[in-house]
């Protein structure tokens, strides 16, 4: 493939599953970023999801070859990391080492912990996003921040698309409850410029 | 409408997905409830904030470890498939598009983890017979009972058989002793000597009533092992005890001139059912702790006084070719008994009688229709099951051509 880099996910997949290595290389690089996103939501912890991300995408150049271009790429790839989440979550659940010296409140708020740079605005979005239960946090995410349509989505999480509209209502509702009443949100601001009543 | 609908039809409406009855309901409410309004503006903002969440860029060299690990993971893959290693300018590209097109790993991962489950049964297995073997004590002298002291019918059982001499019943002692003395196998828990008093901390108190029972739980699963393995120490000694008393049994069976100090048990045969006598008797019924039977034999034998039984048993195919040697004995009773058995087969079978020339044509193609049909598909038993028959029939035929020919049978 000349330029990887401009061809659409389900061209990139079918040339990675023949054995280019460039096209693997190109998918990677276009949902790298998307993949670690997804898995620090399911697991709130940045570098385990760094770790998580890795075993990922060598699940998926394992399976790639299986890869139907009939669907998606994004809601099978993304179906792999929810799935890929939901096996972390259980094995840490049955294995889980809790140490005394960390049962303790934590000294600063989510809301302030800005580890790569993002804007107040971008860190009090992701704060409000992180205090959604799942499993709508997930479909908002999947929808509203990965711009996935709402058949990818529900594909991604393996449920129906009447299912996964609800869960993003719901989803955007509690998020607006959980932005609107946090201290960086649209209300604080307002009540600190005396707008509000 | 009511609220909780309209809020329920939010994401439908800034979708722009309502439309006809359902949108004029919803603006129709909007229009009548100031809170839904509020709450609508509000949740447009926040769905438009969402939109301009934007993730954050993983670090640069996220994307070589991935491919990095990738790249191992096709190396295994190859490497694993084909048991060697390559060596190329571009081998990461080369390793990739051989993993690629590789089946999955699952099938040989199964392969491996059963292998490895049954690789450790056989060393357990091989752990406990060496235990076992080390562990057990000397069997107790069994006492040899004398030959007189036999019965006169198990004598003649006995040389029936062949045997030198009548064998002792062999028994298991009614005590087995234990091979593994118990007190070296005991699990000592040491469950109490890890116990501490904390009553203050909640989590300290949980940790602490986690360890006692994975304590507790490990002293029960090494007793249930000292369990098993008692059970099969006892199973193996016991299997000893039988073995060693069948062998001694054996050796301590009588000398050829015990045979011969009780010769009124030894039936009158001919030399030719004498020397077929280890096959056609009777098998000698073996001690309890010895399971395996003999098969009895085709052909059998016996006078009693002045009486001579012929028994047979078994498949054609045996019991015919051993009529056919008795036909050779010297003695005349045995040759008539034999020959009557034969003839009484040769009528159950529907072949003709000798002389007969023109049912003989029929029961020769007959036979080399078998003959050939065996060749066929048979196995090679029925091959050599043929042949006797013809045999057996050639050999009538010229006795009946003798008699007629002689005047003698």
């Amino acid at each position: 493939m000349d330029d990887p880099y401009a061809a659409n996910d389900e061209a990139l997949a079918l040339t990675a599953a023949a054995g280019d290595r460039g096209a693997f290389e190109a998918l990677a690089c276009r949902y790298g970023s998307a993949v670690v996103a997804v898995l620090e939501k399911q697991c709130a912890d940045h570098h385990s999801a760094l770790d998580l991300a890795q075993e990922v995408w060598i699940k998926v150049f394992r399976a790639i070859a299986r890869f139907r271009p009939e669907g998606s790429f994004r809601s099978w790839l993304f179906s792999i990391v929810l799935n890929h989440a939901r096996d972390a979550r259980r094995r840490t659940h049955r294995s889980r080492v809790v140490f005394l010296e960390d049962f303790r409140e934590p000294t600063e708020p989510a809301v302030q912990r800005d580890d790569s740079g993002r804007s107040h605005e971008q860190a009090a979005i992701a704060a409000a996003l992180e205090r959604v239960v799942e499993p709508f946090k997930t479909a908002v995410f999947l929808v509203d921040v990965l711009q996935l349509s709402y058949d990818e989505a529900a594909a991604s999480a393996g449920c129906a698309i009447g299912t996964m509209k609800s869960r993003v209502n719901r989803g955007r509702l509690a998020f607006r409850d959980h932005y609107t009443q946090q201290d960086g949100g649209p209300l604080a601001v307002e009540k600190s410029s005396g707008a509000a009543p | 409408m009511n609220c909780d609908s309209c809020q329920a039809r939010f994401s439908d409406h800034g979708e722009d997905r309502l439309d006809g009855r359902a949108a004029a309901a919803f603006r129709t409410h909007l229009d009548e409830c100031e809170d839904c309004a509020a709450s609508l503006a509000r949740f447009l903002d926040a769905t438009a904030a969402l939109k301009r969440l934007r993730i954050a860029p993983t670090p640069p060299q996220h994307l070589a470890q991935i491919m990095r690990a990738v790249d191992s993971a096709a190396r295994d893959t190859v490497l694993l498939a084909s048991g060697a290693g390559a060596s190329d300018d571009d081998f990461h590209r080369a390793v990739f598009r051989t993993a690629a097109t590789l089946p999955r790993r699952s099938e040989r991962g199964l392969l491996r983890r059963v292998g490895g489950y049954a690789a450790t049964a056989m060393l357990g297995a091989a752990a406990a017979l060496l235990i076992a073997a080390r562990l057990m004590p000397p069997a107790p002298a069994a006492p040899a009972a004398p030959v007189a002291a036999l019965e006169p019918a198990a004598q003649a059982t006995a040389q029936d058989h062949g045997a030198p001499g009548p064998r002792v019943p062999a028994s298991v002692p009614a005590y087995v002793p234990a091979y593994v003395p118990e007190e070296q196998i005991r699990f000592v828990s040491t469950g109490p000597l890890l116990k501490v008093d904390v009553d203050t901390e909640p989590v300290a108190r949980a940790m602490d009533a986690v360890g006692h029972r994975a304590v507790d739980r490990i002293g029960a699963s090494f007793e249930s092992m000292s369990s098993s393995l008692d059970h099969v120490g006892r199973s193996l000694f016991a299997a000893a005890v039988a073995a060693r008393d069948n062998a001694r049994a054996e050796a301590a069976a009588a000398p050829p001139e015990a045979i011969e100090a009780a010769p009124a048990a030894a039936p009158v045969l001919g030399p030719a059912v004498a020397s077929a006598a280890p096959a056609l008797a009777k098998p000698l019924p073996l001690a309890a702790a010895a399971p395996a039977r003999r098969a009895p034999p085709p052909v059998t034998v016996r006078r009693t006084g002045d009486r001579l039984a012929l028994a047979t048993a078994g498949a054609l195919v045996d019991v015919v070719p051993r009529l056919l040697d008795l036909l050779d004995d010297p003695d005349a009773e045995v040759v008539e008994l034999a020959r009557d058995r034969l003839e009484g087969i040769r009528a159950d079978l529907g072949l003709p009688a000798p002389g007969d020339a023109a049912a003989e044509r029929g029961a020769l193609a007959q036979f080399t229709d078998l003959f050939t049909a065996s060749e066929r598909s048979s196995p090679p038993q029925m091959k050599t099951d043929a042949e006797r028959w013809a045999a057996w029939w050639k050999r009538h035929r010229l006795e009946v051509l003798d008699r007629e020919t002689h005047g003698t049978w």
